[in-house]
């Protein structure tokens, strides 16, 4: 046997001890570095290379009992408590809509099919190798950005939202993607300090300049808390290997001016500034643009803590049929016919779903699992936030979507997708390995002398 | 002098927690520096390293990252996260305790003379 064979076949005999196979690769790149140093060492000080290689193996111990205790710490981490927090949204989402629902748009199925094909989505992402997103980042960017800009040029304006109205997707739900492309983007430009975070705002501006030209506001605010939180996050933790306070700036700099600019434009948009002052005092006008918000308000100051709320005063005997009930108003739905014991169940639960992702979130242990895990986590609390904050009658921002409740198609399948990614990231993100910037490799090995110009 | 191996078993963590309290280092440096700074006393074997190293990983007391040497052979390295700062500390303590106790017994035990 070749000395370079030995160490191969010591390195296998290894991982035949470890029964999770994706452990195999981090395993043997490891094990088989530190034989070769450890030869060269023996060869450096005097013997031949197949002597050094066996003394190399005789130092590193037995591989049997080696495979074996590694065997004991790389096991996947399946979150079988995120699993089951998804579930039991899902059902609720499933079992609101068949409740609130007395138009029967929902009822055949129960919107059963829906759910299955949600829930098949979300266990593909969940069963998938993550890290080829890694790999993706040009094409995973640039094919959103082209399904964006087909969506200015072929969507329909209905309902003040533009739709693929052939397929009935609503071009604002697009919006959820975007964080986790952007969290791509930041990873891959990582290495390029400041070039990378000025690359990072200008591959932020044609996604901005497109959720800006289509409503909802939504999606652009979630869009660009996201990316701006993804951007800070990699600065603090130095992975542009900059300066940290100098690379904020960087990242803030553009954001206040952007900021600023958005506000210079509502100042001067009457209209807007209108909306706005509805929005946090919808009284003023009761019976046309604040309409919604009172109703929202009214029926939950009239909802009990458990069963349906009473009638307000003002509707006599019949309570009016709440606008977009089952997309945009679902939780002020079961809120008023169910008490406000739902409502803090399924904040509850949310809450507690949160709180887990962000805790597997803050323990990752590679730079692509940290940023695409925060953009999904990102993307979930936001919509929530900005969804209760709407149910609760206060209209600043339209609401997306409650992730798995709300009804709808597009979102729900997005969100599963995304769920399904995250939890395989906790599931698998401790074997992954962050590519390394690398354009010109030599290695001799086994005689052999590879010079690779692109890796 | 060789050590017993159930002396060193005890210690190993926290000598690795030590080394890379210092500066960050792959595991082939690691052996080499431990047994460089005991005088060839603590010869500890890869293969008692690795799994070490990777369950201190997995509690999140160390980070790895790969880095490109100039003759481009790519090393993992590991860092001591700021928990394994932590912890050494602890372990540490823990250590002055225990070996400050053996001591008292191996030296005729506690004076009660002094209290």
């Amino acid at each position: 046997m070749q000395p370079f064979d030995e160490i191969k076949q010591y390195s296998k005999t290894v991982c035949d001890q470890i029964r999770w196979k994706k452990a195999h690769n981090i395993v043997t790149e490891e094990i088989e570095n530190h034989l070769c140093d450890q030869r060269d060492a023996y060869i450096s000080q005097g013997e031949d290379e197949k002597t050094a290689t066996q003394k190399a193996i005789l130092q590193m111990g037995d591989a049997v009992s080696i495979g074996r205790e590694l065997d004991k710490i790389h096991r996947p981490k399946p979150q079988w408590a995120m699993i089951a927090f998804t579930a039991m949204l899902m059902l609720t989402g499933m079992i609101s809509n068949y409740f609130i629902d007395s138009t029967g748009y929902s009822l055949p199925g129960l919107g059963l099919v829906s759910y299955i094909i949600a829930f098949s989505v979300f266990l593909i992402c969940y069963l998938i190798n993550f890290s080829f997103l890694g790999k993706y980042v040009k094409e995973c960017y640039f094919v959103t950005f082209a399904a964006l800009v087909l969506g200015l040029l072929l969507g329909t304006p209905v309902g003040g939202r533009i739709w693929f109205s052939r397929l009935s997707v609503s071009f604002s739900y697009l919006s959820l993607i975007l964080p986790l492309v952007y969290s791509l983007l930041v990873y891959a430009l990582r290495h390029k300090g400041y070039t990378g975070i000025i690359l990072c705002g200008i591959g932020y501006i044609p996604f901005a300049i497109i959720l800006r030209l289509v409503p909802s506001s939504t999606g652009f605010a979630l869009f660009t808390i996201s990316a701006l939180v993804i951007l800070c996050l990699s600065i603090v933790k130095g992975w542009f290997g900059i300066d940290k306070k100098k690379g904020l700036l960087f990242a803030f700099i553009p954001a206040v001016i952007t900021v600023i600019a958005d506000v210079i434009h509502i100042i001067r948009n009457p209209d807007l500034i209108n909306r706005l002052l509805i929005a946090v005092n919808p009284y003023s006008d009761r019976s046309g643009a604040g309409y919604a918000y009172c109703l929202i308000r009214d029926l939950l100051a009239n909802s009990k803590f458990a069963g349906k709320g009473t009638v307000p005063a003002q509707f006599g005997s019949n309570v009016p049929v709440i606008p977009a009930f089952n997309t945009d108003y679902i939780l002020a739905t079961l809120t008023y016919n169910f008490g406000w014991i739902t409502f803090g169940g399924i904040l509850v639960v949310f809450i507690s779903f949160s709180i887990l992702g962000l805790y597997h979130v803050a323990k990752q242990k590679s730079v692509l699992g940290t940023l695409v895990s925060l953009s999904v986590m990102l993307t979930f609390d936001l919509q929530v936030i900005i969804y209760i904050i709407f149910n609760l009658g206060y209209g600043i921002l339209p609401a997306l979507s409650l992730p798995f409740i709300s009804y709808g198609k597009t979102d729900l399948i997005i969100n599963s997708a995304l769920i399904g990614f995250m939890l395989s990231i906790f599931r698998t993100g401790s074997i992954f390995k962050d590519s390394i910037k690398s354009s010109f490799h030599i290695s001799y090995e086994d005689g052999k002398l590879t010079i690779a110009l692109k890796r | 002098m060789s050590i017993d191996k159930s002396l060193m078993a005890g210690s190993t963590t926290i000598l690795i927690l030590k080394l890379l309290e210092e500066k960050d280092m792959y595991g082939y440096q690691m052996i080499e520096t431990l047994a460089q700074k005991s005088d060839d006393t603590f010869n500890l074997k890869a293969g008692t390293l690795y799994p070490i190293l990777h369950n201190l990983r997995d509690n999140g007391f160390v980070e790895s990252y790969e880095k490109e040497e100039s003759n481009g052979k790519v090393r993992k390295y590991y860092h001591l996260t700021s928990k394994g700062k932590k912890h050494l500390k602890e372990k540490h303590q823990e250590w002055i305790t225990f070996s400050s106790a053996v001591n008292k017994i191996l030296n005729g035990g506690v004076s009660y003379a002094t209290i």
